[in-house]
C-alpha cells in the first residue's frame, strides 16, 4: 500500500509540475480601423485636407513581419503577411467601426511592451509572383503585383481632391507604393497582456488624413496627383514617411 | 369509322404509355445496384495560371464534372427545352454568346452581356457581372428561375432529372445517391459548379512568350509595354492596373466610366451597388478578364462596345468624371497607331487550343 501511495504521489507531482511549467498560448486580433483624425473613415465621404476637401476611394496595404516584444525582451513572430482592405470594409459608418480583423494565432501568454509591423512585402517574398499562389493568399492578389517594377504593390490609396472647395473633386490622386526602398517597418510602444482567455484584442488606426501628410510632409494632390513610378520616389517616400505617424496602437 | 375508332385507340395508348414513362419507379433504393466510386478528376492547370483551390464540400469527381458537362449543355434546363447554359456561353466565343444582350426562352433580354466562364474557378469575389452570388454552387442555381434566362423552376427540373433515361444513373455515380428521389437542385448546381472549374484556359500566345518560348511581333510588344507601362518610349495606357496577370483581370469591382453622367443616382443598371445597398458603389462593375477578349465581343457588362476599338476609343477618352469612377480611368492621348498596337498585344491573349478538346464541347454532338 505504501509503495501504491508513493507512485501515486510521484505521477500527481508529475503531472503538477509539467503542467505548472507549460507555456499557454492564445490567439490575439489585430484589428486595423481607417481613421481620419479621430472619426472613423468611409470610403466615399469628404474630409478636409489641406486646404481643400479630400475622399478616399481606395485604401489597402501588406502587413507583414507582425512581432510582439515582451517584457523579457524575447520576440514572439505573430503573423508574416496579411492583406488589409480597407476599401472593402469600409464602405458604411457600421462597418468602418468593425474595420479589419488580422489574426495573431499562437502568442505566448503574458506582458509585451513593444509591437512591431512592417508595411509592404518582406524582399523574400517580394521576389515571388502572384500565380506562385492559389487565391486565399494575401500574395495570389495580381491587383496588387506590378510586373514593371518586379515587386508587389505595398500600399494603394487613390481618392479625390477638391483644392478650391468649390464643390468639385476635380483632381483624381491615386499613389501605389512597392520596391524594397519603401518597404517600412513601424515599432509601437504598447503595455498590453495577453491574457489567458479569449478576446485578446490590440486595435491599430490608420489616419488617412496623415497618410496624406501634415505640415511640409503633405502630398501635393493638384501638382503630383498619380503615382506609380518608383524611379521617381520623392512623392512615395514622403508617403511611406508618413505611416508611423498616421498609425497608433490602441490597446 | 373502323379507321377512326383505330386512330383513337393508338392515340389513347400513346397517351398512357408516354404517362407511365413520366411516372417515377415506386421502389425507394432504385440506384443502390449502381456501382459508385469517387474518382478524383485531374486537373491541369496551365503553367501561367495559379494554383486551383476546390471547396472541400464539392470536390472535383471524374462523374461529377462528367454531369456537370452534361446538365450545362442540355435544354432541360429550360421551362420548354430549347436553351441550355451553353446557348449563352458557347465554348467557341469563350463561353459568351456575341450578343448584346443574351435572349431568354421567352424571348425577352436580360440587361446585361453574357460573361466568360473560361477560369472561372479563379473567381473569388463573387459570381456575375455585380457579384451577387458567392461561389459557383449559388450562382448556378439562379439562371434556371430567371424569367429572361431559362424560366423554369427548380422543382420541374428536378423532375425532369428524375425521369431522365439517363441522368439518375449519373447522379448516382457522381454523388452515390441511392434513389432518384434524392436528386436535388443542389447536386445539379455542384455538378455544374464541378464543370465549370476544368475550364481553365492559360496557353496564349502572350504565355509561350512569358515562358521565352517565342517572340512577339513588334506591334504586339510596344503594345505590351503600353500595356504594362515597361518603357519610358511610350505611353503608360494604364491597363495592367486593372488587367494583371495572370488572370488579365483583379476580380474588383470598379466604375470604368462608361456612363456620361453626372451623379451616382442616374445610373439605370446600379450593378455593384444594388448588391451592397451602398450608393458608392453604384455604376459599379467587374473588371472582366482578357483572356480570349477576341473572342468574347461585344464588350463591356451591356455589350455597348461591339469592337476593341471602340473600347480603346472610350479608355483613351478617360471617362466622365464621376465621384466613384476609378482614378486610373485616365486621359491617355494614344494614336491610332497605339490604339491598334495595344489590341494587337490583346489579340496574343487568345488561346483556342481548348477547341480540340472535347472535354468543353457538347456531350450531345
Amino acid at each position: 500500500m505504501n509503495k501504491v501511495s508513493a507512485l501515486f504521489a510521484l505521477i500527481s507531482s508529475l503531472i503538477l509540475f509539467s503542467c505548472g511549467d507549460k507555456e499557454k498560448y492564445r490567439d490575439v486580433e489585430l484589428n486595423v480601423l481607417g481613421m481620419v483624425g479621430s472619426e472613423h473613415l468611409v470610403i466615399g465621404n469628404s474630409f478636409d485636407f489641406d486646404a481643400g476637401t479630400a475622399i478616399i476611394t481606395k485604401s489597402d496595404f501588406y502587413i507583414s513581419d507582425i512581432q510582439l516584444i515582451a517584457d523579457d525582451g524575447s520576440t514572439h513572430d505573430a503573423l508574416d503577411i496579411g492583406f488589409v482592405d480597407i476599401s472593402l470594409t469600409h464602405d458604411k459608418l457600421e462597418s468602418s467601426k468593425i474595420g479589419n480583423t488580422l489574426n495573431l494565432s499562437a502568442v505566448p501568454v503574458g506582458n509585451y511592451k513593444q509591437l512591431k509591423i512592417s508595411i509592404g512585402v518582406p524582399a523574400d517574398l517580394n521576389s515571388t509572383i502572384p500565380s506562385d499562389y492559389p487565391n486565399s493568399n494575401p500574395l495570389s492578389r495580381s491587383s496588387h503585383y506590378w510586373s514593371a517594377w518586379s515587386s508587389y504593390i505595398f500600399q494603394k490609396i487613390q481618392g479625390k481632391y477638391d483644392a478650391d472647395n468649390d464643390g468639385v473633386l476635380e483632381t483624381d490622386f491615386f499613389y501605389h507604393t512597392g520596391s524594397e526602398a519603401l518597404y517600412e517597418t513601424l515599432s509601437f510602444d504598447i503595455n498590453f497582456e495577453v491574457a489567458d482567455e479569449q478576446g485578446n484584442q490590440l486595435k491599430l488606426e490608420v489616419d488617412h488624413r496623415a497618410i496624406l501628410g501634415e505640415g511640409t510632409n503633405y502630398l501635393d494632390l493638384e501638382k503630383n496627383p498619380g503615382q506609380h513610378d518608383i524611379s521617381d520616389l520623392e512623392q512615395l517616400q514622403k508617403m511611406t514617411g508618413n505611416l508611423q505617424l498616421s498609425m497608433k496602437v490602441i490597446q | 369509322m373502323r379507321a377512326l375508332v383505330w386512330i383513337t385507340l393508338l392515340f389513347l395508348y400513346l397517351c398512357n404509355s408516354s404517362c407511365t414513362l413520366d411516372k417515377l419507379p415506386e421502389n425507394e433504393g432504385d440506384l443502390i445496384h449502381i456501382p459508385f466510386e469517387q474518382i478524383s478528376y485531374n486537373l491541369v492547370i496551365p503553367e501561367s495560371l495559379q494554383p486551383v483551390e476546390i471547396p472541400a464540400s464539392n470536390p472535383l469527381t471524374q462523374d461529377g464534372v462528367e454531369l456537370g458537362r452534361h446538365l450545362f449543355f442540355d435544354p432541360i434546363l429550360s421551362v420548354d427545352s430549347t436553351l441550355s447554359c451553353s446557348s449563352c456561353h458557347d465554348p467557341k466565343l469563350a463561353f459568351t454568346d456575341g450578343e448584346m444582350t443574351s435572349e431568354g426562352v421567352t424571348g425577352e433580354r436580360g440587361i446585361r452581356s453574357s460573361m466568360s466562364l473560361i477560369n472561372s474557378v479563379y473567381f473569388n469575389t463573387g459570381m456575375f457581372w455585380d457579384g451577387r452570388s458567392p461561389s459557383l454552387e449559388d450562382q448556378a442555381l439562379l439562371p434556371i428561375e430567371d424569367p429572361k434566362e431559362l424560366n423554369d423552376d427548380w422543382e420541374n427540373v428536378e423532375a425532369k432529372m428524375r425521369r431522365s433515361s439517363f441522368y439518375p444513373e449519373m447522379f448516382r455515380k457522381a454523388f452515390g445517391i441511392d434513389d432518384r428521389k434524392e436528386i436535388t437542385r443542389q447536386l445539379a448546381a455542384k455538378a455544374l459548379a464541378q464543370y465549370q472549374r476544368t475550364l481553365l484556359v492559360g496557353n496564349s500566345k502572350f504565355d509561350r512568350f512569358s515562358r521565352n518560348e517565342i517572340f512577339l511581333e513588334e506591334d504586339e510588344r510596344i503594345g505590351f509595354q503600353m500595356f504594362f507601362d515597361s518603357s519610358a518610349l511610350f505611353p503608360d495606357a494604364e491597363c495592367a492596373h486593372c488587367h494583371p496577370p495572370p488572370l488579365f483581370t483583379t476580380n474588383e469591382y470598379i466604375n470604368n466610366g462608361i456612363e456620361p453622367i453626372s451623379d451616382l443616382s442616374e445610373f439605370e443598371d446600379k450593378g455593384r451597388g444594388e448588391v451592397s445597398g451602398n450608393s458608392f458603389d453604384n455604376g459599379k462593375f467587374r473588371v472582366t478578364s482578357l483572356r480570349n477578349i477576341e473572342l468574347s465581343a461585344p464588350y463591356m457588362h451591356d455589350g455597348r462596345f461591339e469592337t476593341l476599338e471602340e473600347v480603346l476609343d472610350h479608355y483613351d477618352l478617360g471617362g466622365s468624371g464621376l465621384i466613384n469612377e476609378d482614378e486610373l480611368i485616365t486621359p491617355l492621348d494614344l494614336t491610332e497607331e497605339q490604339k491598334q498596337q495595344i489590341i494587337a498585344f490583346l489579340k496574343t491573349l487568345t488561346d483556342t487550343s481548348y477547341y480540340e478538346n472535347e472535354h468543353f464541347f457538347s456531350p450531345f454532338e
